[in-house]
């Protein structure tokens, strides 16, 4: 699962849903739900214009950034 | 599904709501005409601007005349740096530079922040270099431009209808009358009455290749929707287009496995990122800010400027190099940037499209830009900027059909005009489409028939019980534009994935049971299109240029092919070309 709603925070406004380039979220009776995240653009507006900063998009393992820290001395 | 049918007359229609197409709206509406933008996701957050953008290069006339740094310097700068020497539109780039500092000041107007007080540039505007020999991008607070912009498109009246993918242009007695689309999330078919209509939907092509990462959706510089819908509704309407044949470059050094828009050294990213190699080589080196102290005392004679901007292209080529002979892997770091210009690029950073994810990332996993490094590696395969394929059209942006204009990176010939491209043109073409409603009489009203056929197109693949998802026809697509396009195209090559592609066209049966799915069938059934066209242009094209590579004919031909080449639908279904010279000031 790349994107990740918090119910507990969540607050049912469909904003997540009525942005989203991709269409990715179907609006449920309370809770939005990535019906399409196979179709995720991860722009992360949803996350950006979230009021309630309730959405996590998380970048699944191959699409993880390549960083290789530094010597710490 | 049955398809209700919505018929919206306006005066001007926008397709595409992303800068080009709120642009194009805004200043249209300024004539007090019906105006309306069609779009297939949501303005406030669409098209390549749609998580922000940091950076847009322009003509700064209060900076530039302290340099003496002219519009024609800015012009030879852009053929040199970007435009394969001058291969462009060189009277659009020449709209694009002189208009493009009023269109700064109108997002300023708009709500967009452009000025910080700790900025020792006149006016306070932060301005870095990127494409030119001298600083010529703004960076600004661009994270909620499409946002704004809507908020300005509505707050003038214009009419925004969001979830439509426009599909057909309609057109009587050689004239635009209309458009059609259908709703992404409602089985309804809009019919549009409109005597002018703004192509304005993304120029880029996404989804043509094989992902480098193995995820189709996620592409690095368009929104993964681009499927190139506005380029074939504009040939199929009779339309020509040009540069088809420059089919996107074999993946740019990116940031490895997320791709991004922006990157070292020229962009988002400055002042402080610079590239290595495996043994810490530096092969892309850092940028520094302008001294502005300096400003208007000394200047570099443009000769000079010009030479380090070559220098500085060709480290594209050295990244390449490097990542083909075996100094891999290549890394990106911030070593050499203080605190202050480390802070400045996580800045930029956070309005950059698609780069506020990334830094939330960074920052939610300690990097620490100071120490660590990032690997870097070949991004997707696309065509973007530097194709610079789209509509022909005249210099006020006016195609071959009367009353059909392009804006933005859907007109053909300017590479990298990206967003100011975007802006000026479709504050351009906005206000001369609103002139040519004024003028022109009587009704648009699109046949019965062609609409008919267009309802017909969509009921067929919705009324398909059994068939083909569209993701697997997709990826028959990417199977063959990789197979048959690349660095070594050969006219036997291109005839065999032309003569592919044709099969797959007629023997995939894509079905969709709700409206989303029905998009995305005619998303693939556009990128079909498009591959075809891009095969057909790269045969016709017989020479090796820019980012077209024939084994075949292997050199440059000047002589016979300093020329746009344009593709035209003849009646019989076939393609016309022509050749049209390019025209230096």
């Amino acid at each position: 699962m790349s994107i990740l709603i918090d119910h507990d925070l969540c607050n049912g406004c469909g904003i997540c849903a009525d942005l989203c380039p991709e269409d990715v979220f179907l609006m449920g009776e309370a809770y939005p739900d990535a019906v399409r995240e196979s179709e995720c653009w991860y722009c992360g507006a949803c996350m950006m214009d979230c009021p309630v900063d309730a959405i996590e998009v998380v970048f699944p393992p191959y699409m993880r950034p390549v960083i290789l820290k530094g010597d710490p001395t | 599904m049955e398809f209700e049918k919505e018929t919206v007359q306006t005066d001007v229609l926008v397709v595409g709501g992303g800068l080009a197409g709120c642009m194009a709206a805004i200043k249209a509406s300024e004539s007090g005409l019906r105006v309306t933008i069609a779009e297939k996701a949501n303005t406030k957050r669409s098209g390549s601007t749609a998580t922000g953008i940091d950076h847009l290069w322009a003509y700064i006339p209060p900076i530039h005349e302290k340099m003496d740094w002219k519009i024609e310097d800015l012009m030879e700068d852009h053929a040199l740096s970007v435009a394969y020497g001058g291969f462009m539109r060189w009277d659009l780039l020449r709209l694009m530079a002189e208009t493009s500092y009023d269109r700064v000041m109108d997002l300023e107007r708009f709500g967009l922040n452009f000025r910080y007080d700790d900025s020792p540039v006149p006016g306070k505007f932060r301005i870095v270099p990127q494409f030119h020999s001298v600083p010529s991008s703004f960076n600004f607070d661009g994270r909620d431009i499409k946002p704004k912009l809507t908020a300005e498109a509505k707050r003038r009246g214009v009419q925004i209808i969001n979830r439509v993918m426009m599909t057909d242009l309609f057109t009587r007695d050689g004239s635009i009358c209309g458009a059609a689309g259908v709703s992404t999330r409602e089985p309804r078919v809009y019919v549009f009455e409109a005597k002018a209509v703004v192509l304005a939907a993304s120029g880029r092509i996404s989804r043509l290749n094989r992902s480098v990462m193995g995820y189709n959706f996620n592409r690095r510089l368009s929104p993964t929707g681009s499927t190139g819908d506005g380029k074939i509704m504009a040939f199929n309407a009779g339309a020509e287009l040009i540069n088809m044949e420059f089919f996107g470059p074999s993946g740019t050094l990116g940031i490895k496995n997320y791709p991004m828009a922006g990157g070292a050294p020229r962009s988002t990213l400055q002042p402080a990122a610079r590239v290595v190699d495996a043994k810490g080589n530096v092969i892309v080196p850092r940028t520094y800010f302008y001294d502005w102290q300096n400003l208007g005392k000394i200047n570099v004679p443009a000769e000079e400027s010009r030479k380090q901007l070559a220098a500085e292209r060709k480290l594209r080529v050295v990244a390449a190099k490097h990542y083909r002979e075996g100094s891999r892997p290549l890394y990106m770091d911030f070593k050499e940037g203080t605190d202050e210009e480390i802070k400045y690029a996580e800045w930029s950073m956070s309005h950059e499209g698609k780069m506020w994810i990334l830094l939330k990332y960074w920052k939610d996993h300690g990097v620490d830009l100071k120490k660590d490094k990032i690997e870097m590696d070949k991004t997707s395969r696309e065509n973007a900027g530097s194709s610079a394929a789209g509509v022909w059209v005249d210099k006020d942006c006016e195609s071959g059909i009367p009353g059909l204009f392009a804006a933005g990176d859907e007109i053909g010939g300017v590479p990298w005009s990206a967003a100011p491209g975007a802006l000026t043109t479709g504050w351009h073409a906005g206000m001369i489409a609103a002139e040519k409603v004024a003028r022109t009489k009587g009704d648009a009203e699109p046949e019965g028939a062609a609409v008919e056929e267009a309802v017909a197109r969509f009921r067929n693949i919705t009324n398909r019980k059994e068939g083909d998802r569209w993701l697997d026809v997709e990826y028959a697509l990417q199977e063959i534009m990789d197979t048959y396009t690349g660095e070594k195209n050969t006219d036997e090559m291109l005839a065999r994935g032309l003569q592919r592609l044709g099969d797959l066209e007629a023997s995939s049966r894509m079905c969709a049971d709700n409206p989303h799915d029905l998009m995305r069938c005619l998303e693939v059934g556009s990128l079909i299109s498009c591959g075809k066209l891009i095969m057909t242009a790269a045969r016709q094209r017989k020479e090796s240029r820019a980012l077209l590579k024939r084994s075949d004919y292997p050199d440059k031909d000047d002589e016979n092919w300093f020329a746009f080449l344009g593709l035209k639908r003849d009646r019989d279904g076939g393609i016309q070309f022509s050749k049209k010279p390019i025209k230096r000031p």
